[in-house]
């Protein structure tokens, strides 16, 4: 059992469920990373565009003019500020292949946990390319690695929203 | 490496324990309890509940922790039979964190005392095998100072006719 079919990956945030969640989908494009490691589609740049309720769309529009638009899935759970979910499909997937992204935001004491579960590796055969030869605790580190990079991110957005004088422009 | 990549990343500190531990959730909760940690970074769990990767701060020091993978080596003091690392934590009121510690489901290991180098400490054994000696300053105490109570504490637990079991200045190991 190698425990690799699906990833968690959680990280506390201090802000309210409310603003973790609205920054969380809202707001994606802003701390979505880019370049070819969290775009989908050449040349890796775009915008990333979460379109809110149940069947709405995760899409990377990398150049609209052209068409070049790539669907990553479509939500399944939308529930805010306390979860979501939806298929997660990457361009070098055939068609029956998808995974499958949960990511809940639990209130706590000083903020809020956000986890995101990547979930319905087990589908895809070893040696498919988005496993990057990568097997069990290598595969989900790899994964776990680049949603925590994502987290951070969407916490360092979160944090400094809440918080004007993060930004340095409202300071005294 | 790419020309973003910083070879020293900002995680604090140089050297940075990694500890295995065979329910590393509980042991987070229960260095949050004991200790006041916070967790710091991203928590990485497989679909089977393996915490991969973890970080917490006590004080001012970073320790990243993972449950046990033996596919790849990684085991815990509670497979091995105990640990032969020993952690020794600055606090500012020892007894006080001691109490949480116990309260926590720590066993008091060696009991609190204060010690000839000015020190008072209690050293903690957590429930997944680690140890823990705690310690906060309560006296200050010269080099000089230091070494005749040493020879002094020294004489005392010498059995005649024992070789000298101190080693350096006789802090070894409280």
């Amino acid at each position: 059992m190698s425990g690799s079919d699906a990833v968690t990956v959680a990280l506390d945030i201090e802000v309210e469920p409310e603003m973790a969640f609205a920054v969380f989908t809202r707001e994606l494009d802003t701390w979505w990373g880019r370049g070819p490691q969290y775009r989908f589609l050449a040349p890796y740049q775009g915008t990333l565009v979460l379109e809110p309720g149940v069947g709405g769309r995760l899409l990377h529009v990398a150049d609209e003019a052209a068409g070049r638009v790539f669907v990553v899935g479509q939500v399944e759970v939308w529930e805010p500020p306390r979860r979501l979910a939806l298929t997660w499909r990457l361009p070098n997937f055939a068609p029956d292949q998808t995974t499958r992204i949960s990511v809940s935001f639990e209130h706590t004491g000083d903020g809020t946990r956000v986890s995101v579960t990547h979930s319905g590796w087990d589908a895809l055969p070893p040696r498919h390319p988005a496993r990057h030869g990568r097997t069990g605790h290598d595969f989900v580190m790899m994964r776990g690695q680049w949603w925590a990079d994502l987290l951070a991110a969407v916490k360092r957005h979160a944090e400094r929203a809440q918080y004007p004088s993060h930004t340095g422009g409202n300071q005294q | 490496m790419s020309p973003q990549t910083n070879a020293l990343p900002d995680t604090p500190g140089t050297v940075v324990p990694y500890l295995i531990i065979k329910g590393a959730a509980q042991a987070i909760d229960f260095y949050k309890q004991a200790f006041g940690a916070k967790e710091t970074f991203a928590r990485i769990t497989d679909s089977i509940g393996r915490v991969g990767h973890a970080e917490i701060r006590i004080g001012g020091s970073t320790l990243m922790l993972a449950d046990e993978h033996p596919e790849i080596g990684a085991v815990s003091p509670q497979t091995l039979g105990g640990s032969p690392l020993n952690f020794f934590v600055n606090v500012p009121d020892v007894d006080t964190t001691v109490k949480h510690a116990l309260a926590a489901g720590g066993t008091l290991s060696r009991p609190l005392e204060n010690k000839f180098y000015g020190h008072r400490t209690g050293e903690v054994t957590d429930p997944f095998g680690y140890r823990w000696t705690l310690s906060t300053k309560v006296e200050d105490v010269s080099e000089d100072e230091i070494l005749r109570r040493a020879a002094e504490e020294e004489k005392k637990h010498r059995k005649p006719g024992a070789a000298s079991t101190t080693i350096g200045d006789g802090r070894g190991l409280g």
